[in-house]
């Protein structure tokens, strides 16, 4: 074994060519994270749109829940709304596919037409429901576009979230619980479903996630309704002295959004 | 555990014929609506490109006239600048993630660094994009950040214009955000090579070089491979980093979406859909057949196996 091997398993890196790889990734790490922790600095600063942090202040957290401003409120009952049904119905589906999948021989069509709408651009996506369902159906969009658009977003991802559990599920355990008496129910409920849990949970935090930040696909298919990211999308694209809000506004729902993936991942990484 | 608590399962099938067909119903039925709620529609965009519109509705006859309206000047002129900043992004986006990845999967041990990274490589995936882009914004304008401190410092007299509003600011508003999406599929697929191969290529006097040319390459491509269209699709389509930092200066194919709609020439969105689901489909065909023709790539239930 070479010298190098102690810094790195499989000896492909020299210090140098490492400290190369190192700082090609921190680069893009940082144009990644320097506009999201930018605006957890400007929304504390006094003038943000100057892009300078201080002198800080917290008028524009206070100014969030004052008359006019408070308009937010709506559209996050919304989002929330929408987020939860997302969640519930991703989830469930991908139990019911994900933990069927490893046993279907020819499953690589499936993942396929599963998986493949993860790839196609939102804006895309929005369009294909919007003419399909408004313009040769006719049906009005509304709320249950919005919960469409945001299923076709979120399945792939909760379907993967099951699916590194399910894969590894030993099907001979519920071959023993059935030889001891078990009905299919309880063979779920006792060993299936306690063994898919961290997927699952990683699921319901990460549906619900891709449908609260959600912002291409709901352009299109909005309806008459108003989602929190569509409502901050308008509000900043504006030039509006809304903005300085909006960073306020936004760095609220990240910070919310962060620990609620941190809890996700933690949960996912653990079963690992 | 290998495949063979599925061949398990397969096997144990017949005997517990009732609760395993209902169950494979469901996925079937789900698959059915999937299908017919989800994939057709997105295909129908086909469809509707060739169709006369009225309003929101469709009348059905075959014209070609909503392709000749995409195709006009200026909007092919959109067509054409979407592709070729696609395609220096996705450039870019690869050699800054590809020894990123490899470092990942084969430099670093396993650790608690190791597993911070790659929770920086979740967690933009689920952030709104729009709230992390509006930011460069005061970054970059004219009164921003980085031309304050240019010209407080007295590195220029004047703010630097080209830095807001421009094709800069695309290129910079594009590079962090779709970075996950080269980094994890290239990660995965060298993840997956055993080391004990890269370390036999070391051992029999191969340099570093060429173990990477002729060993870790050629089992990265399928990775590779993905990561291209993982990254390289879903950005022709975004409509956020060219709406909020190319400030109608210069505009994408999502504005194309935008002023079609506006205008009310659905059929013409539709067709530039299509366009869109044409590239998306050959390359993935392409990619496909190349794959095949190497053997193929590793099945996705390997990579998540281990």
């Amino acid at each position: 074994m070479s010298g190098g091997a102690r810094r790195n398993p499989a000896g492909i890196f020299t210090g140098t060519t490492a400290a190369l790889a190192v700082l090609l990734g921190a680069i893009a790490l940082v144009l990644l994270y320097a506009p999201i922790a930018g605006l957890a600095l400007l929304s504390f600063s006094a003038r943000p749109l100057s892009g300078i942090p201080w002198p800080m202040t917290l008028e524009w957290y206070f100014a969030l829940f004052e008359g006019e401003n408070a308009r937010w409120v709506g559209p996050l009952i919304t989002s929330v709304a929408i987020g939860l049904l997302v969640s519930l119905l991703a989830t469930t589906a991908a139990v019911i596919i994900g933990r069927m999948l490893p046993l279907i021989r020819r499953r690589g069509g499936l993942l396929v037409a599963y998986l493949s709408v993860l790839v196609m651009p939102g804006i895309l996506v929005g369009i294909a429901v919007l003419f399909f369902y408004r313009g040769l159906l006719g049906i009005r969009t509304g709320f249950w576009s919005v919960v469409l658009v945001h299923f076709i977003w979120a399945l792939p991802f909760a379907l993967l979230c099951i699916l590194i559990v399910s894969v590894r599920f030993d099907h001979r355990l519920l071959e023993a619980a059935r030889d001891l008496g078990a009905d299919r129910y309880r063979q779920f409920v006792d060993i299936e479903l306690p063994l898919l849990k961290p997927g699952i949970t990683a699921s319901v935090f990460f549906s619900f996630l891709l449908s609260f930040n959600e912002l291409p696909r709901t352009l299109y298919t909005r309806g008459g309704i108003t989602t929190l990211p569509y409502y901050i999308w308008t509000a900043s694209a504006a030039h509006s002295s809304q903005v300085s809000l909006i960073y306020a506004l936004s760095a609220i729902i990240m910070a919310a959004s962060f620990v609620l993936i941190l809890i996700a991942t933690r949960i996912l990484m653990r079963s690992n | 555990m290998s495949a063979e608590p599925i061949a398990a399962g397969t096997t144990a099938a017949p005997r517990r014929p009732r609760a395993v067909s209902l169950e494979r119903a469901a996925v079937a039925a789900l698959t059915v609506l999937w299908v017919v709620g989800v994939l057709l529609p997105i295909l129908s965009l086909i469809v509707i490109s060739v169709l006369q519109g009225r309003g929101l509705s469709f009348i059905w006859t075959v014209s070609f006239q909503p392709y000749a309206d995409i195709f006009v000047d200026y909007r092919i002129e959109t067509v054409l600048r979407t592709l070729r900043i696609v395609a220096v992004v996705t450039a870019i986006e690869f050699v800054l993630a590809f020894p990123f990845a490899l470092w990942l999967a084969k430099g670093l041990r396993e650790g608690w660094t190791k597993s911070i990274l790659l929770v920086f490589l979740v967690v933009p995936f689920f952030l709104s994009p729009a709230a992390r882009t509006i930011v460069w914004r005061p970054i970059l304008g004219r009164e921003g950040l980085i031309n304050t401190a240019l010209m407080s410092s007295g590195i220029t007299d004047a703010p630097v214009d080209w830095l807001l509003f421009s094709e800069f600011a695309i290129h910079i508003g594009l590079i962090g955000p779709y970075f996950p999406s080269m980094v994890w599929p290239i990660f995965i697929s060298v993840s997956l090579i055993d080391d004990e191969l890269i370390k036999a290529s070391r051992d029999l006097g191969a340099t570093a070089a060429q173990t990477l040319r002729h060993v870790v390459l050629p089992l990265a491509m399928p990775g590779i491979a993905a990561g291209v269209i993982f990254t390289a699709i879903p950005m022709l389509g975004d409509n956020i980093a060219s709406t909020l930092l190319g400030g109608g200066q210069v505009s994408l194919i999502a504005e194309g979406f935008d002023d079609l709609i506006r205008a009310m020439n659905f059929p013409a969105a539709a067709a530039l859909g299509s366009t869109l689901l044409g590239v998306f489909i050959l390359t993935a065909v392409l990619i496909g057949l190349a794959l095949r023709r190497r053997g193929g790539g590793p099945d996705i239930f390997a990579g998540m196996k281990q």
